[in-house]
């Protein structure tokens, strides 16, 4: 098995869950890869720190309350003088960018076009101005392996 | 005085605009110096049991004038069809071979019109600048400039353990495996390998093959149509005092068979000292033929004499 592989699986096995048949490859792989065995540490100790959260009574106030106390936390009202600003600004920048637009926009020639005469438009091919990254015709991926561990220097292989 | 102060900084102000267009000048020759050499492989591979059908594109580095091209071994071994882009020409390619060892695979392409990368003579060093250039998802000749972060890493890629990796901070993607990582020269120095994934400590980081390997094994793989490389079947780590402490000893390898033992420490080999781990790992990769040797291995208080077989590596 692949370490993208495993890694999808690691939750399931770390909760004595999935699929029986995965269970030895799943096993075999995390003895052998550093990475992948980290990884499985690190699962089991959040569903063992979840596992150890308890429960606490709600309120008795009702929803409505509880949510507008919140909202006045988090997106308290300001001073009527600030708002009005605020909305003064928006305004003159609205207007600004339809002026600037109104006069960037070409305008529509007075020349009367007959058939035959002036560039001919053509449409565009369809899709031609979305996704400018798409892949070439044919290729699935764009390889670059993974790094699945860096390891301790000084040991080398002969 | 402020008249001369005035006509100072602003020819100080023109002397630095000169030296930033003459360092784009000089970088812009650089990269186009660099992408003439580097390639785009597309590789299909057949559906299996276990996978589907897929067609994969990668980087690659022109190596002869004769049309090999060397590239990332795992993008290419296997595959069904492979393909060489440079520019709109297109060649059909042949897998020669490629080292497992280091990650090097070398193809092979009908062509005598293709511009073979100049090779650096060694490896950058730390903080130099490093200029990947290579086909990230697709569009060719992306160039990301940054610098070497760190030189000698150990990774384990694939399941399968590397050595001697360049460590960089210039930003790969995916289609990059193969880029020509190049100095500030346009030197080849590194054979863009892997990537240090989203969310890992340092994720980002990027790692090449350094030009030492890809010299070592593409000359090989050339030369003898297949990979070449003395192997012992050990893995050792500098000893305390001087030579090499064994600390694994592959189960069907040389080493095993000759007698060594994880914690026995290689003080000769073939007739010299063992002091240095890299040059003790060049030694045994030149071998090219199978050959007796002996060992001289310190094994607690006694030293021992043994003959092993050096054999070619199986590549597995």
């Amino acid at each position: 098995m692949r370490c993208d592989e495993v890694r999808e699986l690691l939750a399931l096995y770390a909760g004595g869950e999935g699929v029986e048949d995965d269970r030895p490859e799943v096993e075999a792989h995390v003895a052998l890869c550093a990475g992948c065995a980290r990884e499985l540490d690190q699962v089991r100790e959040l569903r063992s720190a979840l596992s150890s959260l308890g429960t606490r009574p709600v309120p008795s106030a009702d929803s409505k309350a509880i949510w507008g106390a919140v909202r006045r936390e988090f997106f308290p009202r300001p001073p009527w003088k600030a708002e009005l600003l605020r909305f003064a600004a928006a305004l003159v920048v609205g207007l600004g960018i339809g002026a600037g637009g109104w006069f960037a926009l070409p305008r529509a020639s007075s020349e009367v076009r007959t058939a035959g005469q002036g560039p001919r438009l053509e449409a565009l091919p369809a899709g031609a101005l979305r996704e400018p990254l798409r892949r070439p015709a044919g290729v699935d991926r764009h390889h670059l392996p993974r790094v699945e561990a860096v390891l301790a220097p000084g040991e080398r292989d002969y | 005085m402020q008249v001369l102060l005035i006509v100072l900084s602003v020819a100080q102000g023109g002397a630095s605009d000169d030296a930033r267009r003459r360092l784009e000048g000089d970088l812009l020759a650089v990269l186009e110096k660099v992408r003439a050499s580097v390639v785009q492989v597309v590789a299909s591979f057949p559906a299996e049991p276990a996978a589907d059908a897929e067609t994969v594109a990668l980087s690659g580095v022109v190596w002869t004038a004769e049309g090999h091209v060397v590239t990332e071994a795992t993008g290419v071994e296997r595959a069904a069809e492979l393909v060489v882009r440079s520019g709109e020409r297109r060649w059909r390619a042949r897998f020669v071979a490629a080292d497992r060892r280091s990650g090097v695979a070398v193809l092979k392409v009908e062509d005598a019109g293709l511009v073979p990368a100049v090779c650096a003579e060694s490896s950058p060093r730390e903080g130099s600048t490093a200029i990947a250039v290579g086909n990230a998802h697709g569009l060719p000749g992306g160039a990301s400039i940054g610098r070497v972060s760190g030189l000698g890493r150990r990774l384990l890629v694939s399941g399968r353990r590397f050595e001697d990796a360049i460590e960089l901070e210039a930003p790969v993607q995916p289609g990059d495996a193969g880029a020509c990582v190049a100095d500030a020269g346009g030197r080849f120095v590194g054979l863009v390998q892997a990537v240090l994934p989203p969310g890992a400590a340092g994720d980002g980081a990027a790692f090449a093959i350094p030009v030492e390997w890809v010299r070592f094994s593409a000359d090989r793989i050339v030369r003898h149509g297949r990979m070449i490389r003395g192997w012992l079947g050990l893995s050792a780590k500098p000893a305390a005092t001087e030579g090499a402490e064994v600390t694994r000893v592959e189960p069907d390898g040389p080493a095993k068979r000759a007698g060594i033992g994880e914690g026995d420490v290689i003080v000769t080999f073939d007739g010299e000292a063992v002091k240095d781990a890299d040059a003790f790992k060049w030694r045994v990769a030149r071998f090219e033929q199978a050959k007796e040797v002996e060992v001289v291995l310190s094994r607690g208080k006694e030293r021992r004499s043994l003959k092993v077989q050096v054999e070619i590596d199986p590549q597995r």
